[in-house]
């Protein structure tokens, strides 16, 4: 009895590893690339080239997002699987489109602030010709994925930040996305950058 | 109790995993784009289409009409992207809404698009093609009022695939998504079309097409068929009248249409004419006999086999199917090698290798484990194969095997140009919506073929016909001479060689009418023929064909180096003069009144392009969700169990103690 608990108590220490380690893989990929992309992005606003993050990389930043706390997110060019585990990705809009601005991200990793949104908060945007968009959040809903497609508003005044809903449920793949949209803010603050520096 | 505990912990982790798999490849067929609106939900917009088809010899021409419904409240614009074929060209425009016409025009690109931005923000309706890449056209339709129903007739003219006697009518009903490369800056196109590449995930389903077709091969038929759908015909004399047998077809796969003429075992040359505004032009199609001569030079075929994301699914299983053929049809002595990419690439052996037993079976090997992920990195791939070293006396041979979804097609065209050399490119397109026009020029450039297979049956045909072009040209030296006094401008300006199976078209603008030309050649011996062009006819087409290949050559020089502020002015001259869309030149339709009261807010919608048939539907949500949190979660669970167990065993170890 002693000698199959003994065992059993082996098997489940092994199988806590496993998992504890392959959560810290994602997490922790997460979070490095971030720092690695940051150098890339760096790159790109110097050359005014796109710069993959690393040589065999399928993807590229193609914007910063700033959040209303002061965090930084690297936006990449591509919202696929492989893409979205190294930062959020780009679905449509940017440089020389009519669309809005629409970005995709995980919920338990980079768009996991999202949660802690509120209509009125700024998000800044730096695009990869250095140029900074000042958004102001002004609609958070939870759209059914299975039910409604997906829309992007023909005005490129807007941002759309899109992410799975609910933030705390526990497996991935759910219809449920969380949606928050900002407009265009009015005031110039590239200019109050500016006199800062 | 705790056992039944663990396993059923075991057993969770396991469907984590697949769920985790399951997951990542949905969210790989889910990179793209996009649908249109306010964030609101619109009831569909209903699309109809109809293709009305007439073939004269190497020509066809096209009446492609698409119904738009507005079954919304509200006024709407919606937006569409014509899945055009190779080799066409539009040359006319109706926009109906209701019981009025209106009929477009051509113009300079930057005008049409200023008149249709005018006549959207004036409340007038106005449909607008243009030309994104060569094979791709949208049309917008601005200002739908509720419950209306817009009809847009597109004209537009195609050259036939040809393979020896046989010809080939291809109707594309829909899309590859296409994948460009970030180093190579693809060409910069206007940003108000830009949006429209692929739109999987509208709100409307595109509807069904009905399609009618009128046969006039110019000669006698041997065969007629179509190997993507069951058709029925009806014959008047040398007319067939073709329909599908199913009546309207869903849009999910192109439309083929095979037939094939007799041969009476002498080069056959047709001539066609037409007269505009009193210009003559004369096309002649010289078409080879099937009995071809097998060379004798020893060759070295260096295959290059795409593998990237987009081939995934059946486009994969048939370039492999393809390349399994070929290397079963390579000849001991010969020479050969197999470039693999996608977002990079491997080459079988480090040179080209003797075909033996051994390396063959290598190669079979190498083909068998290939798998279909990443991207499409065409132009690395593309030098690492010309660059390796040239075997003296081996004719050289690239046999390239891809859908061609890639956007940096000039940056492909330079390297070919500049690295290709002596060797012949062959292209073969996979799948059911190949990029066709990028590996028509392609081999064009490289004095190959382009073969398209679209289904696993055509696996066997399609390469039995690549390996009879590979053999050497039937007739070299062709001319074509004219009385004298009367001059041509011609296209192509170099006659090509002659090659088995494919017939050569040549596009001439005449400085007077007449009606004997001769055309000659040599092979073994001299050959020559004359012909009588039927300059009181008119073959509908024969002018257009020109204007497009004088076109296609214009632009060519700019792939090739050429400024493009020299050649713009050139092609829009010829674009304008024939009607036809071109890179600087759109088609533009405005409505006379205002049919949007200004109040009424315009909202937009997209008309969804079905997915190809065979491969993966791109979704348009994102998944933005890893299996993180749930591992933690079970993770926290094991804890709790590891320390239970250790505390009962410790309290087990003090009670025998």
């Amino acid at each position: 009895m002693v000698r199959l608990e003994r065992r059993l108590l082996a098997f489940s220490l092994a199988a806590l590893l496993g998992l504890a380690g392959w959560a810290s893989w994602l997490d922790g990929k997460a979070w490095l690339a971030q720092h690695l992309i940051a150098h890339a992005w760096q790159t790109t606003l110097a050359q005014g080239a796109p710069q993959r993050p690393w040589p065999w990389a399928d993807t590229w930043p193609v914007a910063r997002l700033t959040t209303p706390a002061g965090e930084t997110f690297y936006v990449l060019e591509s919202t696929s699987g492989e893409a979205l585990a190294f930062g959020p990705g780009r679905l449509a809009g940017g440089i020389g489109s009519d669309q809005a601005l629409t970005l995709a991200g995980h919920r338990d990793t980079h768009f996991a602030f999202l949660e802690t949104l509120d209509a009125g908060q700024p998000l800044t945007v730096q695009l990869a010709n250095g140029s900074q968009k000042h958004f102001q959040i002004s609609r958070q809903q939870v759209i059914n994925s299975q039910q409604h497609p997906l829309h992007i508003p023909r005005d490129d005044q807007q941002l759309i930040l899109i992410t799975c809903y609910p933030f705390d449920a526990l497996t991935p793949g759910g219809p449920l996305r969380y949606v928050v949209t900002a407009t265009s803010a009015p005031t110039s603050n590239t200019e109050n950058n500016q006199t800062e520096r | 109790m705790k056992i039944t505990l663990f396993f059923s912990l075991l057993l969770l982790t396991f469907t984590a995993q697949a769920n985790g798999q399951r997951w990542q490849d949905e969210a790989a067929t889910g990179a793209l784009l996009l649908a249109d609106g306010q964030g609101q939900i619109q009831p569909a917009t209903l699309l109809d289409t109809d293709a009305h088809i007439t073939v004269s010899g190497p020509v066809a021409e096209v009446t492609l009409t698409q119904r738009f419904h507005n079954s919304s409240q509200q006024f709407r614009e919606g937006r569409y992207l014509f899945p055009l074929p190779e080799n066409a060209a539009v040359d006319g425009m109706v926009l109906t809404i209701g019981d009025r016409r209106i009929v477009g025009r051509i113009d300079r690109k930057a005008e049409a698009e200023k008149t249709y931005r005018q006549a959207r923000a004036s409340g007038k309706k106005a449909s607008l093609v243009s030309q994104q890449r060569p094979n791709l056209f949208t049309t917008a339709v601005a200002n739908i009022a509720p419950g209306e129903t817009v009809q847009v007739e597109l004209h537009y003219q195609q050259t036939l695939n040809v393979d020896g006697h046989r010809f080939q009518l291809r109707l594309p009903l829909t899309l590859t998504p296409r994948f460009t490369p970030p180093t190579e800056a693809p060409h910069t196109l206007d940003s108000l079309l830009r949006n429209t590449v692929a739109a999987p995930g509208g709100t409307a389903d595109a509807g069904t097409a009905s399609i009618h077709i009128d046969l006039d091969a110019g000669a006698r038929l041997a065969t007629l068929g179509s190997p993507s759908h069951a058709i029925r015909y009806q014959r008047h004399g040398r007319r067939y009248t073709i329909t599908p047998k199913a009546g309207a077809i869903a849009m999910d796969r192109d439309l083929l249409l095979n037939w094939e003429l007799e041969d009476t075992g002498e080069p056959l040359v047709a001539s066609f004419h037409e007269n505009i505004d009193g210009e003559h032009y004369a096309l002649l199609m010289v078409v080879p006999p099937e009995a071809g001569q097998s060379t004798t030079l020893p060759r070295e075929t260096l295959f290059i086999i795409d593998s990237s994301g987009s081939m995934g699914g059946a486009p994969m299983r048939q370039a492999k199917a393809s390349l399994q053929l070929a290397l079963q049809r390579l000849k001991p002595g010969d020479r050969f090698n197999i470039t693999d990419f996608d977002s990079q690439h491997t080459l079988l052996f480090e040179t080209p290798a003797t075909v033996s037993d051994n390396s063959r079976q290598q190669a079979q090997q190498f083909v068998a484990g290939l798998q279909a992920s990443g991207g499409t990195h065409m132009l690395p791939a593309l030098s690492a194969t010309l660059s390796q070293p040239a075997s003296d006396g081996y004719l050289r041979q690239v046999i390239f095997i891809t859908d061609g979804a890639v956007g940096n097609e000039h940056g492909i065209f330079q390297a070919l140009h500049q690295q290709l050399g002596e060797a012949r490119l062959f292209t073969v397109g996979i799948g059911s919506a190949p990029n066709s026009h990028f590996m028509t020029r392609a081999a064009q450039f490289g004095r190959g073929s382009f073969t398209y297979i679209n289904d696993q049956n055509q696996v066997q045909q399609g390469m039995d016909t690549l390996f009879r072009r590979l053999e050497s040209p039937l007739m070299r030296n062709l001319q074509v001479q004219l009385p004298n006094g009367i001059v041509a401008e011609r296209w192509p300006q170099k006659l090509p060689d002659l090659y088995a199976g494919e017939p050569l078209l040549v596009a001439m603008k005449l400085s007077a009418p007449t009606e004997h030309i001769t055309v000659s050649g040599y092979n073994t011996r001299h050959w020559q023929q004359p012909v009588t062009l039927p300059t009181d006819s008119n073959h509908p087409g024969t002018a257009s064909l020109w204007a497009r290949r004088k076109i296609a050559d214009l632009m060519d020089r700019i792939t090739l180096g050429a400024a493009e502020t020299d050649i713009a002015p050139l092609v829009t001259d010829v674009a304008l003069r024939h009607q036809l869309v071109s890179r600087y030149t759109s088609f533009i339709a405005v409505e006379e009144t205002v049919s949007r009261p200004a109040h009424e807010p315009l909202l937009h919608d997209t008309v969804r392009n079905q997915a190809p048939h065979g491969t993966q539907r791109a979704a348009a949500w994102p998944s933005t969700a890893t299996p993180a949190p749930l591992l933690w979660r079970l993770a926290g669970v094991l804890l709790i169990v590891c320390l239970l167990l250790w505390l009962h065993q410790r309290r087990a170890n003090h009670g025998t103690a």
